[in-house]
């Protein structure tokens, strides 16, 4: 074969086959290509591309809505840090007002001291209210309920905890409703936006409402409560587990076994969220009070509501007709609390109306034995208590005037301590102020009963341990009344004064003293009124003077005696209570 | 500072915290030795804290004052004290001690130069005592002496407070509205001892008052507050109709008090 025959062959041979595969690659690989691209075209399109945008579109939302606030946030704190730090640093006559403004920010609702301390209120209420209830439950030996296995009324416990989170959580339900006590006392009223009163379905469309604002916090619960629940179980025991659940109502129901007593368990964990939801919900509203940032003052959550609280005093409720107590549920609430405080009392004190009666000829003879006093050892000395009932009297009246006196000269100089307008306005002032207060407040507290027992220890029985008992709580009540006194005075002298160039000590001369006098000296008469009344008791307790021959003769049942010391006491204390009221009246 | 300058305000800025009141708003002004000035403005406009300011009874938010070349806003407690017993300060509700003797409140005028052991016992020295009859016998009281002070009428018991400025033997008195509770004849007479002071002992008077006929009487110029900032500096006799609506507003019309 030459070669152009072979050329030749080859291409006729090729030919047709490169016609095939032509053929092929247009009518059947290009279409099938095509096809598949449309296919992949198609998946990523309307399949894949969809998912994806959409997983996207959280990652942005993410991003935006929730991280960004957050980070936001965090960078805010940092800034507020900072400011509060330069505020501190760079000490230019800072007001401190302002200064714990910019750590707090600025008070969302417009009064987040009603509120908390309505909160509070409430909830101490709520408290009461489950105390009473779980005394009466168990007086009234009500079987079903196993509420002594939690001793509720034992402190501390599991009882005790699930009342005090569980009252908690009433307490912010009664709040929602815009009803309650605290609310009432602090003058917090519930209104539309329009400052119109709110009705009853505006106030339980609350309830729900006001969950969206809580709804951010579950996370938050669930994260906290449910190990605390487990690990109780697992450490202590099974039912100690279902006790820490923070609901008292599944907490008091008998444990049970097998898998009764699991979905027992697990309710409770349930129960424990949703109740620790509503504890975490009430901290971030309160957190949310001290630290938001609406302008209008309203809460979030309260803008869904169409309703908002208010202080009464900033409305004008001239117009509207005050509703009767029982129209209110603060009104009924305070009945129930009066009820349930006498149904309690009267079992908790055993109240015994037969004993009262039965028992009336015992009292008899000891008033006719009072009746019939035995003066025999009024100026004559008792050989036993080595004392007259005069002498022991005479004893009382100058531990009354001694510790009077020593009280008016200690209290005197303290109490301008105690006073907020000499105090002034910065950070030491109000250091000695607190101090000073916290100070009369305590030892005023304690009554002079215990101050004579504390010190008839420490310096031994007699009258030196009762004139110092009689004196400290002089010293802590008369201090109290007398700074109430210089804050109360006029300030007009005193700016007279600082103005004319006068230092501090000469304006307390000259401006407030002369102001002051007349009512310092009504308080010291009337103390020593009531330090008299006060020495012949504390004599029960090892403080000396008559109280010492009273407890003696009672002890002894000497009753015809101890009826002439009562005598001599009533005679003195009467009299001295005529003169500091005709002293009283005098000076003022 | 020229030396006949008395008192200069720069650019003194006052909010009150509470209830975040602008009280003044950037006040600058200066008072020449010898003036009657006098501040008018309506109620709340800022007259109470401009004078208060200046001696510090309250503390300016910012800005300065001068007092005969002492920064009053940077002294320290004792300057302080220094400069205030240099200025007189006679008030609206007298701010007399009530209970004490007139000889007391009108003494009190001096604690700012007494020592520390004469005022606590009490016992002035004479040459303050004497020094008190005799501002009593200017303001016509010196009968009064032993009286105690509430039982004085209102005219009487600012005579007293006149009378203790006058023992601090001020360089500058400040009137805050002195005559806001006074009747018009008694009003004119306690004017009339600023003026005596202004005109005998060359003491500076700055004085806040409600009442434009007692105003165009008594001073040698007038400043107009509104709203913490002066909206009129000038003679008394520059106030005609036009300026007196600009000062106390479109609907305000002019009472004449004698
Ligand atoms: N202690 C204070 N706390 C808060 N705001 C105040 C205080 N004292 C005054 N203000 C406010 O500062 C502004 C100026 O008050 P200021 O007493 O100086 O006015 P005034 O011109 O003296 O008025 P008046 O003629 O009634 O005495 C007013 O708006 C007043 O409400
Ligand atoms: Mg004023």
């Amino acid at each position: 074969m030459t070669r152009p025959a072979l050329v030749r062959f080859i291409a006729a041979v090729l030919r047709p086959l490169v016609a095939i595969s032509r053929f092929a690659g247009r009518k059947i690989l290009g279409p099938t290509v095509r096809l598949i691209a449309a296919v992949f075209h198609f998946l990523a399109k309307r399949i894949l591309a969809p998912p994806a945008r959409l997983v996207l579109g959280i990652f942005r939302f993410v991003g935006r809505r929730i991280l960004a606030p957050i980070v936001r946030r965090i960078g805010a704190l940092f800034g507020l840090l900072a400011k509060g730090g330069h505020a501190v640093w760079n000490r230019l006559r800072p007001p401190v007002r302002r200064r714990w403004r910019f750590m707090l920010g600025t008070p969302s609702a417009r009064f987040p001291k009603q509120h908390i301390a309505a909160l509070l209120l409430d909830w101490g209420i709520w408290g009461y209210m489950s105390y009473c209830i779980f005394f009466l439950i168990r007086y009234l030996h009500v079987t079903f309920i196993a509420i002594s296995r939690y001793d509720v009324l034992k402190f501390p416990g599991y009882g005790w905890l699930s009342a005090i989170i569980g009252s908690l959580a009433v307490a912010i339900l009664w709040e929602t409703l815009g009803t309650s006590i605290g609310q009432k006392a602090n003058g917090l009223v519930l209104v539309r936006t329009d400052d119109s009163p709110a009705s009853t379905s505006d106030r339980i469309r609350r309830v729900p409402l006001d969950i969206v604002n809580w709804v951010a916090t579950l996370a938050a619960t669930v994260l906290s409560l449910v190990p605390f629940a487990a690990l109780a179980t697992l450490s202590l025991n099974v039912k100690a587990g279902v006790g820490v659940s923070f609901v008292p109502g599944i907490s008091m129901w008998p444990t049970m076994d097998g898998s009764a007593g699991t979905l027992q368990i697990l309710a409770s964990y349930a129960a424990s969220i949703i109740v620790g939801y509503f504890v975490i919900a009430a901290s971030m509203r309160w957190l949310r009070v001290l630290w938001g940032k609406n302008p209008d003052g309203d809460l979030w959550s309260e803008r869904h509501c169409g309703t908002r609280l208010v202080l009464v005093n900033e409305l004008d409720t001239g117009a509207i007709r005050p509703k009767k107590w029982f129209q209110t549920s603060s009104g009924l609430m305070v009945f129930v609390l009066i009820g349930i405080t006498l149904c309690v009392g009267w079992l908790l004190v055993e109240v015994n109306l037969q004993d009262l009666i039965t028992r009336a000829h015992l009292m008899q003879r000891l008033v006719s034995q009072l009746l019939h006093p035995d003066f025999s050892t009024f100026n004559v000395i008792d050989p036993i208590l080595q004392d007259s009932i005069a002498s022991a009297m005479i004893e009382t009246i100058f531990m009354a005037l001694f510790a009077t006196l020593l009280g008016f000269v200690i209290a005197f100089p303290i109490s301008f301590l105690g006073a907020r307008n000499l105090m002034g306005k910065g950070p030491i002032g109000w250091l000695v102020y607190t101090v000073t207060r916290a100070f009369f407040n305590v030892f005023r507290s304690v009554e002079v009963l215990i101050w004579a027992l504390i010190f008839a220890v420490w310096v031994s029985f007699g009258p030196f341990a009762g004139v110092i008992a009689l004196a400290i709580h002089t010293i802590a009540a008369l201090g109290k009344l007398y700074s109430e006194q210089v804050e109360s005075i006029d300030p007009g002298p005193v700016e007279a004064m600082t103005a004319a160039g006068a230092r501090r000590w000469q304006i307390i001369i000259y401006g407030i003293i002369p102001q002051v006098i007349p009512s310092f000296m009504a308080f010291t008469m009337y103390r020593w009124d009531i330090n008299v009344r006060m020495s012949t008791v504390i004599g029960l307790v090892g403080g000396g003077g008559i109280g010492r021959l009273l407890f003696h003769y009672k002890n002894e049942l000497e009753w015809e005696k101890v009826g002439a010391v009562v005598m001599v006491i009533v005679a003195v204390v009467w009299t001295m209570d005529y003169v500091s009221g005709r002293v009283r009246e005098r000076i003022s | 500072m020229t030396p006949t300058q008395q008192l200069q305000v720069e650019n003194l800025i006052k909010v009150y915290e509470r209830g975040e009141v602008l009280a003044l708003n950037d006040v600058s002004m200066s008072v020449e030795r010898g003036e009657f000035l006098i501040l008018i403005g309506l109620s709340g406009s800022g007259k109470s804290t401009l004078l208060r300011c200046m001696n510090r009874l309250i503390e300016p938010t910012s800005g300065k004052v001068y007092f005969d070349g002492i920064d009053v806003t940077a002294a320290g407690s004792t300057q302080l004290r220094h400069v205030r017993r240099r200025i007189g300060m006679v008030f609206q509700q007298f701010n007399l001690v009530k209970r004490s003797s007139v000889l007391t409140n009108v003494l009190a005028g001096r604690l700012g130069y007494t020592s520390m052991g004469r005022s606590i016992t009490g016992r002035f020295s004479k040459a303050d005592i004497q020094r008190a009859k005799e501002s009593l016998e200017r303001v016509g009281l010196a009968e009064k002496m032993y009286v105690r002070a509430d039982q004085l009428s209102g005219g009487q018991q600012q005579r007293v407070g006149i009378a203790r400025a006058i023992m601090q033997e001020p360089e500058v008195m400040f009137a805050d509205e002195p005559v806001s509770a006074l009747d018009p004849a008694t009003s004119n007479s306690i004017l009339q001892y600023l003026e005596q002071m202004k005109e005998e002992d060359g003491v500076t008077v700055i004085c806040a008052l409600h009442f434009l006929s007692l105003a165009r009487r008594y001073g040698t110029r007038i400043l107009a507050l509104n709203a913490g900032e002066i909206v009129f500096e000038g003679l008394p006799t520059e106030i005609d109709a036009d300026k007196f609506k600009e000062i106390y507003g479109e609907d305000a019309e002019e009472v004449e008090i004698r």
